[in-house]
């Protein structure tokens, strides 16, 4: 099972590093990236400070493993990660990060957005909109 | 017979717990809903249930059996 959730928000240098460890994998030729990062809505006139994330963490590993199967028989990928955060991330910090890679960059494109809808629809993670007053809201996708 | 209960997102705040063993004497989740629903405000809340990390389908009574662990799963909101 590959580690998905990563306490805190996603670094650049993260991201980094996980582009660079793919220098060795010389079959690829085209990586795509979708970085989700914590937007500071505006709701009945105050702003979004921070969202915290929680999860149900046993049940969204084993939804994230069969996205992740599915997404290997649909697309042809050589590889592919996920990871998001938990807890508190601050509005600007990124929370949400999809790497595919394949040997040409027409999967690419389609893969990263299937991937995409399918952990925000299939996962069982929740958001906490934390406001600048300390009050908060539950999230809910649009 | 006891069950563990999980609570996710709003229902936290709601529950007061994210989790807790609790004795019932519901026999299917639609009981066991009518029990939670008679003593706390979650009416209003939409959720989804999953039995042992299984989901049900809304329409679905799914019987219960000592030691479940039913999670109670407010709308998505991952990303």
């Amino acid at each position: 099972m590959k580690k998905v959730f990563i306490e805190g928000p996603i670094s650049s240098a993260f991201i980094g590093d996980s582009i660079a460890k793919h220098q060795s994998k010389t079959s690829i030729g085209a990586h795509n990236i979708f970085l989700g990062q914590v937007r500071a809505d505006e709701i009945e006139g105050k702003s979004v400070a921070a969202i915290e994330y929680s999860c149900y963490e046993e049940l969204a590993n084993e939804k994230l493993h069969e996205i992740r199967e599915e997404a290997f028989q649909k697309f042809d990928l050589i590889c592919m990660h996920i990871y998001h955060s938990l807890g508190t991330i601050k509005t600007g910090e990124v929370c949400f990060f999809v790497f595919v890679s394949a040997k040409r960059r027409k999967e690419v494109y389609s893969a990263t957005e299937w991937i995409v809808n399918q952990v925000k629809e299939r996962t069982p993670i929740f958001g906490k909109e934390i406001f600048e007053d300390q009050s908060h809201q539950w999230k809910v996708n649009s | 017979m006891e069950v563990t209960l999980k609570y996710f997102g709003q229902l936290v705040d709601v529950m007061g717990s994210h989790e807790e063993v609790r004795s019932v004497k519901a026999q299917n989740t639609q009981e066991l809903l009518e029990h939670l629903q008679a003593q706390y405000a979650i009416s209003h809340i939409p959720f989804q249930l999953a039995i042992n990390q299984k989901l049900v389908d809304a329409e679905e009574n799914v019987n219960l059996n000592e030691g479940d662990v039913v999670a109670l799963l407010p709308p998505y909101a991952g990303g």
